[in-house]
């Protein structure tokens, strides 16, 4: 059994809202299982993260969140990271989790 | 991504989670370092003329680098997570941040930035009449430092001498930083007499940032030079004023909290103030307090005055990348005795108190640096 097969057994997934629950530049936050993550939209896209920033422990989505081309800055201290690959933008190897997102008919869909 | 059966889907429950951690609630936290901001117009009801027709809006400070370079964003970085102009906005937002009692700073006045000594006195007056008028009133749970006017230390021991026994006030605001001389020296005497008849602490926080008119920072270009590494150097350099011209021999029972000027450098400048000291003590009988006294050296050496009468707020608390040299700075620095929680809300650089839970830091360790050490060393009740 590889290494990570167990991980993916217990991999779910979630509905986290409908799809006008998420507005452009705007983020929610949703329970899946024990874990909080985001779903932000920028420039169309949808993306999950996880939600708590691993500075200083802020919720990403709550406060004056700034969402813009393709990265969320933390409403506490301005970190700026990338939605798409969870990179810091000044220190790529500083890192927030991804989820995958995908949309059905109505519904946002994350795997976590 | 391979979708599953819609079946085995469950709708994930849409929150507002709150970053603070919970169990702060159980340390009767004291936040020593949280900033507020009247409405100027409110404030400028309790200035005496000609002051109160004059100053129509707030006085020009000596800031000339704006954070919003370095933020992206409009303003000072002063109101990034909001701004706390009433009693009512206090009591707000220090629910929300897991704080029991606050200490509120009247950092955003700026006083020493000023380069009106009639008015920084006029409004420190105004806005420590602000403070007994309408916001102490409000909750014990609001504590204030008293506003004053330390460059112009005989004013500034006349403004503490007036509201000091207003148990209201626990401390004394002072400010490090810009191009005048270090607060330890003997011309702010006036100022230490005056908290040490009333039993207050005296605080010195970073501010007045001019720093890059010092001659120790010409030259900075980024906000990070100028905040976060100059203000290190500049408390370093008033802390080293206090202690080397003598201020708490002088003042044994004064108690001093340096706020945002770091602490980690302690190892280094007691090390290095000791052999210094010992090596080269023959100026010391110069200094106007030791002249005054007839004395030829300190009454210790220098590291020994921080257990004795200096006390850091902890924002902002560094973690460094190996989190295990975290146990051993705050070993090192004493930590857990040494620091007084400070949030530094709301400021950009806010410091919620989510560090203190680091498994790290003893539970006895943790009820002080959250409660303890301020309530012992404030001393009135808070």
């Amino acid at each position: 059994m590889p290494a990570n097969a167990a991980e993916l057994d217990d991999m779910a997934e979630y509905v986290v809202g409908k799809v006008n629950d998420i507005p452009e530049g705007k983020g929610i936050a949703v329970e899946a299982g024990r874990r909080t993550i985001a779903v932000f939209r920028s420039a169309g896209k949808l993306y999950a993260v996880a939600n708590k920033c691993p500075h200083k422990g802020a919720s990403l989505c709550d406060g004056e969140v700034v969402v813009k081309d393709g990265i969320v800055r933390c409403p506490w201290h301005h970190w700026n990271w990338q939605l798409g690959d969870g990179k810091l933008e000044a220190d790529p190897r500083q890192s927030l989790r991804t989820f995958e997102v995908a949309v059905e008919g109505d519904d946002v869909v994350i795997r976590v | 991504m391979n979708v599953m059966s819609k079946d085995n889907r469950e709708h994930a429950k849409r929150i507002h989670p709150n970053p603070i951690d919970p169990r702060a609630h159980n340390y009767k936290v004291v936040d020593t370092d949280f900033h507020f901001l009247p409405d100027w117009q409110a404030l400028r009801k309790f200035m005496k003329e000609p002051f109160r027709t004059e100053l129509t809006k707030y006085p020009p400070v000596g800031s000339d680098y704006s954070p919003q370079y370095a933020i992206g964003i409009e303003g000072t970085g002063q109101e990034t997570q909001g701004r706390a102009s009433t009693a009512a906005d206090i009591l707000r937002v220090i629910d929300e941040i897991g704080v029991a009692t606050v200490i509120v700073s009247p950092g955003f006045q700026r006083p020493q930035s000023m380069y009106h000594p009639a008015m920084i006195s006029a409004i420190a007056s105004a806005y420590n009449d602000f403070l007994a008028a309408e916001v102490l009133p409000a909750s014990p749970r609001i504590k204030c430092e008293i506003m004053v006017n330390h460059r112009d230390p005989a004013a500034g021991a006349a403004e503490i001498r007036r509201v000091a026994r207003h148990p209201g006030f626990v401390s004394v605001y002072t400010e490090f930083g810009g191009n005048y001389e270090p607060i330890g020296t003997a011309k702010h005497d006036p100022i230490y007499q005056a908290a040490v008849d009333n039993d207050l602490v005296v605080t010195s926080h970073v501010g007045t940032f001019y720093q890059q008119m010092s001659p120790l920072h010409q030259g900075t270009r980024t906000w990070t030079e100028l905040v976060g590494i100059s203000a290190v150097s500049i408390s370093m350099a008033y802390v080293g004023s206090m202690i080397l011209q003598g201020l708490f021999d002088k003042f044994p029972t004064l108690r001093v909290i340096v706020k945002e000027g770091g602490f980690w450098w302690l190892p280094e400048f007691m090390a290095r103030a000791d052999d210094y000291y010992l090596s080269h003590p023959g100026d010391i009988k110069l200094t106007e307090r030791k002249l005054e006294a007839g004395e030829q050296f300190l009454g210790k050496l220098p590291s020994e005055y921080f257990d004795s009468n200096i006390r850091f707020s902890s924002q902002p608390v560094c973690f460094p990348r190996n989190p295990k040299h975290f146990k051993l700075l705050m070993e090192l620095c004493r930590g857990e005795d040494m620091l007084l929680y400070s949030s530094d809300w709301p400021h950009a650089t806010f410091d919620p108190l989510n560090w203190a839970f680091d498994p790290s830091i003893s539970e006895e360790g943790r009820k002080k640096i959250l409660s303890d050490n301020a309530r012992n060393w404030f001393r009135r009740p808070l």
